[in-house]
């Protein structure tokens, strides 16, 4: 087998598996601080992709700008979801939880059916076709611009998790929700800050995703079935599972399209994703 | 648990299953009448699942997976040998039930999120296994059950009044099943299941074998839904009959209704179909889509505001009025 | 106190829920009034109904569709009507299968039954087709169609069923005949010599021209270097397009839907792969796919069931009809090929001078028309499938953003562009 072939084959999945790893983080930041798994997930990735699309289509707004106008926006969409729907069920059991949020998928995706019909939506950019090309292995630009913007975010929310003190209260309130509440922290305000990062970090994704993408009501199923197979690979409470998960599930998908049929690149997913849960659950990395 | 008191409450069931029974005798619209069989179907459908759902307490998300092999199972066993379809149905379940064995032994471990999560894993990878394996299952082309004649014998009618009363007979047989369940060792084991797994464990039923039980018979009965979509309708592909979506509608009826009641499902279908079905026909394809959307909103509002469903705010209803004439 | 604030929201739920469900009821009474026949017409008139995907995801092109249906039925009562049944005028009666095969099936079935009709057209969608000319053979009931081009509708050797354009079978190998014969010659290429390429998506539609090219590709003796299905969902085509460049293929057999369509040529020239010729078919056709790519599709050809860039008179007139109707610049492709399958279906009328569906079969397998015929169609039904014999496939070219027909050359205003253009 050609060399070059391999090394494309492994560039091309370490790049998109920074964006999965960017989109899985969402799960893990809900799931480590309210023990909620968030079905819902990929219709925020699907808004988010729609915005940045909008701003492009009636404002002429480049992805990477809308950035600063489409994070706020999900973050607000993402708090608001939490304040109004997920509250009243906190103390609710899990089995109504998760069917809240199937709920609330359903109703997102079909609403954006509703509202922009099925057509594909794509943004048209002039370095969405542009390459480096180094050793023989061509680069996108889009894709490695994406690359670095999702580590870049991935990098400043570890620096706010670990060095402010909202960041500190969320992880009080992730560890001990009632210890935390009688330290004085407000837990109900940390879940809705959670539900906000969450929402925002898809907002990013969607922006980037964007070049290289296109949009459509039921883009977030694609992508959110590969987030819940990175989280459960990487760990549902650890953010470095959610990066190392997204890189290997990227190269995974690369490589096994590559060397297996192209075809049957989804089905390794989902078998690794069977296997995981069987072997185990718990993920590679255990802690936040 | 409803209606009436004892030998009265029976009547009263009785009279119902006369009066939907001769429907098809002075009802001879067949638009009409295709209706009451998808309501009958959905209805169906919900109170399977919910033995294993709502009784049970598994949020199964791949409950279209059992649907769609009990379709493709007595489809392909027809086109390929010629094998009618009344044997193919059973053969179909028997296969779900299999599947259901398979997937129940594997995830036996999996709790709350990850169950869910399995269960979406395990249908996307059958229906993506019918979408690829082509050769087989014509992927997304998909299957077409030759109606051009009458053929009682293959399941196959030209008129709605056949299949009308082969539904219904199916909906009348599921919610007898459930009955059973109420009432038996196998009911009262789910149950305690349901409201704390472990605690269940340590008192010594075997949870192991309840779960996949329930599992399987709900999976068997769901394929036989299958089969007969597939010859009522003529027609079937993976994305008709093995969607997470398909799988959703189901819950949604069983939930609204009410999960975990012998009458919740049936109530939920009675009500939802009908209004999607309308809606289907008058904003139908520029607006496809609405009547899932009204179903995401209603299971928001119902969890969030009523979460034991329809029959939940009914009984509270009838609680209400007793307690007025006291 | 009486009813305690919680009991009153339920109660009003219920009253809600009570309203629903006779709105429901009401809406399905009211639904099934407006199912009447029409009233008896005035002057004679012949009814002949026409299902096509008026809504629902298909509903653009199966619009288009119908501009063809409704020009050519205006030319055919505006000539006279036919004569042969005495001067009666078409009247279409139309109805919208919603892009989905169940509704076909049943629209088809209430045209029969309320409506009467002995005569259908459709359906843009072979998987509506199927359902719907299903019905009308089990009532003995005439379907001509001419939009699907699966070959497993004709195969099924109906005898009411007849398919005025080509199968996906004759597609490819008049394509592929185009390819040796008149593209390989003039690239200075022998058959034995040329490397090819066969990456299709996976459901039926791109298989069949796979699984068809690929024995006629090892009958030319030439080299298959890559054939691969891929799903035309596929967020991520990298994989393939890896695979193709490290086969450097001369001629690339590429067919898929638009969006699959879009993503692969962008990544292609973002891992800087480059083919000579590319052999397209399906969503390379669209306006979607020029309006993403604009330049960047100089040279790729696509193979078509019509064009209306074709140098006959008869093209020319359908064009300024449907300029003068419906705007814009020229006719579309399924506005083409809807126009003849509708003149050819009014010839054949006028051949039977009846509207009974035997006598119908009787006139149509007399025909015998050479090509350029109607609108560059010829018409000849096969006896077994009932599938012409005579129709057209098209080679176009996408130049300057629009697609230039360079195949069959008496066809072509434009001589073709023999080599892709390298990436800037």
């Amino acid at each position: 087998m050609d060399p070059t072939i391999v090394l494309q084959s492994i560039v091309n999945g370490l790049l998109i598996g920074g964006i999965y790893a960017l989109i899985s983080m969402g799960l893990t930041l809900i799931y480590g601080i309210m023990g909620i798994v968030n079905f819902a997930h990929g219709e925020y990735l699907m808004l988010g992709m729609y915005s940045t699309y909008w701003l492009f289509a009636i404002f002429g707004l480049d992805p990477y700008i809308s950035i600063a106008l489409v994070t706020p926006l999900l973050f607000v969409i993402g708090a608001a979801t939490q304040k109004f729907l997920i509250k009243p069920v906190l103390e609710a059991s899990h089995f109504n939880q998760i069917l809240l949020t199937i709920g609330l998928s359903t109703l997102l995706l079909n609403g954006a059916l509703l509202a922009w019909t099925s057509d594909y939506r794509t943004v048209i950019t002039a370095y969405a076709t542009r390459a480096i090309e180094i050793f023989n292995v061509r680069i996108g630009i889009a894709h490695l611009s994406a690359f670095i913007t999702a580590m870049l975010t991935a990098f400043a929310f570890y620096i706010f998790m670990s060095r402010t003190d909202t960041g500190k209260m969320l992880r009080a309130a992730a560890q001990n929700r009632d210890a935390a509440s009688l330290m004085g922290v407000n837990v109900h305000k940390m879940y809705t800050i959670a539900f906000g990062i969450s929402a925002s970090f898809t907002g990013v994704a969607g922006a980037i995703l964007m070049p290289i993408y296109y949009a459509f009501p039921a883009v977030g199923l694609d992508f959110v079935l590969t987030s819940f197979v990175v989280v459960v690979l990487g760990g549902l409470k650890s953010f470095r599972g959610a990066l190392v998960g997204g890189l290997i599930i990227g190269l995974a998908e690369s490589l096994g399209g590559t060397f297996a049929a192209t075809e049957y690149n989804k089905l390794i997913t989902f078998i690794i994703f069977a296997t995981i849960l069987l072997i185990r659950p718990q993920g590679l990395f255990k802690k936040m | 648990m409803g209606f009436g008191a004892g030998s009265k409450r029976v009547a009263r069931y009785i009279l119902l299953v006369i009066i939907l029974a001769s429907i098809p005798s002075f009802l001879k619209d067949d638009y009409l009448l295709h209706v009451m069989i998808v309501t009958f179907l959905f209805s169906y459908l919900a109170e399977c699942w919910n033995w294993v759902g709502g009784y049970a307490g598994q949020l199964s998300l791949g409950h279209a997976a059992f649907f769609g092999i009990g379709a493709y199972a007595s489809t392909l066993l027809f086109l390929g040998s010629g094998l009618t379809p009344w044997i193919g149905i059973l053969i179909g379940g028997s296969l779900a039930a299999a599947f259901a064995a398979l997937i129940g032994g594997l995830s036996l471990r999996l709790r709350g999120p990850f169950f869910v999560l399995f269960t979406i894993a395990t249908a996307e990878t059958l229906r993506y296994s019918f979408l690829t394996f082509r050769e087989i299952t014509k992927g997304a082309y998909g299957l077409l059950i030759p109606t051009l004649r009458n053929d009682p014998l293959l399941f196959k009618f030209l008129s709605k009044e056949p299949y009308y009363y082969i539904v219904f007979t199916m909906l009348l047989i599921s919610i007898a099943v459930t009955g059973i369940i109420e009432r038996s060792k196998i009911g009262y084991f789910l149950n305690a299941i349901r409201e704390d797994q472990d605690a269940a464990q340590s008192i010594g039923i075997d949870v192991t074998k309840y779960k996949v039980l329930a599992l399987m018979i709900s999976a068997f009965f769901t394929a036989l839904a299958g089969t007969f979509y597939a010859q009522y309708f003529s027609y079937i592909c993976p994305d008709d009959v093995m969607t997470v979506a398909l799988s959703i509608e189901i819950i949604t009826i069983a939930i609204i209704g009410g999960a975990g009641t012998l009458w919740g499902p049936v109530i939920g279908g009675f009500v939802l179909v009908p209004i999607s079905e309308y809606l289907r026909i008058t904003l139908g394809g520029t607006f496809a889509g609405a009547h899932l959307f009204i179903y995401g909103a209603v299971i928001i509002i119902v969890i969030i505001f009523a979460p034991r469903g329809l029959l939940g705010i009914l009984s509270d209803f009838g609680r209400v009025i007793m307690r007025r004439s006291v | 106190m009486m009813m305690d604030k919680k009991a009153l929201t339920k109660v009003q739920a219920i009253a809600i829920v009570i309203i629903i469900v006779i709105a429901a009821i009401a809406g399905g009474v009211y639904y099934q009034s407006t199912q009447k026949p029409a009233a008896p017409p005035e002057e004679k008139k012949i009814k002949i109904g026409l299902i096509l995907p008026l809504t629902g995801g298909l509903a653009a092109l199966g619009k288009e569709c119908l501009t063809g249906y409704v020009l050519a039925t205006e030319e055919i009562n505006a000539a006279g009507g036919i004569k042969s049944l005495g001067g009666a005028k078409v009247e279409l009666v139309i109805a919208d299968s919603k892009s989905d095969p169940k509704v076909a099936a049943s629209e088809c079935e209430r045209l029969i039954m309320r409506e009467g009709l002995k005569v259908i057209m459709g359906s843009y969608g072979s998987t509506l087709a199927y359902t719907a000319s299903e019905v009308a053979e089990r009532n003995k009931v005439i379907y001509w169609e001419s939009g699907g081009t699966a070959d497993a509708l004709t195969e099924r050797g109906f005898k009411y069923l007849f398919r005025v354009v080509p199968k996906v079978k004759q597609y490819v190998e008049q394509t592929f005949k185009f390819l040796k014969e008149y593209y390989l010659p003039n690239v200075g290429l022998k058959p034995e010599e040329t490397k090819i390429a066969i990456a299709c998506e996976n459901t039926l539609y791109g298989q069949t021209w796979a699984n068809v090219t690929r024995i006629l590709a090892k009958n030319a003796q030439m080299k298959i270097v890559l054939d691969e299905a891929y799903p035309s969902q596929s967020t991520d085509l990298s994989p393939l397009i890896t695979k193709l460049k490290a086969a450097s293929p001369d001629v690339v057999v590429f067919i898929p839907y638009v969006t699959d369509a879009i993503l692969f040529f962008r990544q292609a020239e973002q891992l800087g792969f480059y083919a000579k010729c590319y052999i397209t078919c399906g969503g390379t056709a669209l306006e979607d796919f020029v309006k993403a790519l604009d330049d960047k599709t100089e040279g790729i050809m696509v193979s078509s069931f019509w064009s209306y860039d074709t140098a006959l008179p008869d093209v020319d007139k359908l064009n300024d009809m449907f300029v003068a109707k419906y705007g814009g610049k020229h006719a579309g492709i399924y506005t083409g090929v809807s126009y003849i399958g509708a003149m050819s279906l009014y010839r054949v009328l006028e051949a039977a001078g009846s509207m009974d569906p035997d006598k119908i079969i009787d006139a149509a397998m007399k025909m015998d028309i050479d090509p350029p015929g109607i609108c560059g169609y010829g018409l000849k039904f096969d006896p077994i499938e009932h599938q012409n014999q005579k129709a057209t496939v098209w080679v176009l070219q996408w130049q300057g953003g629009t697609l230039r027909t360079i195949y069959p050359p008496s066809y072509a205003k434009v001589k073709p562009i023999w080599e892709m253009p390298k990436w800037k």
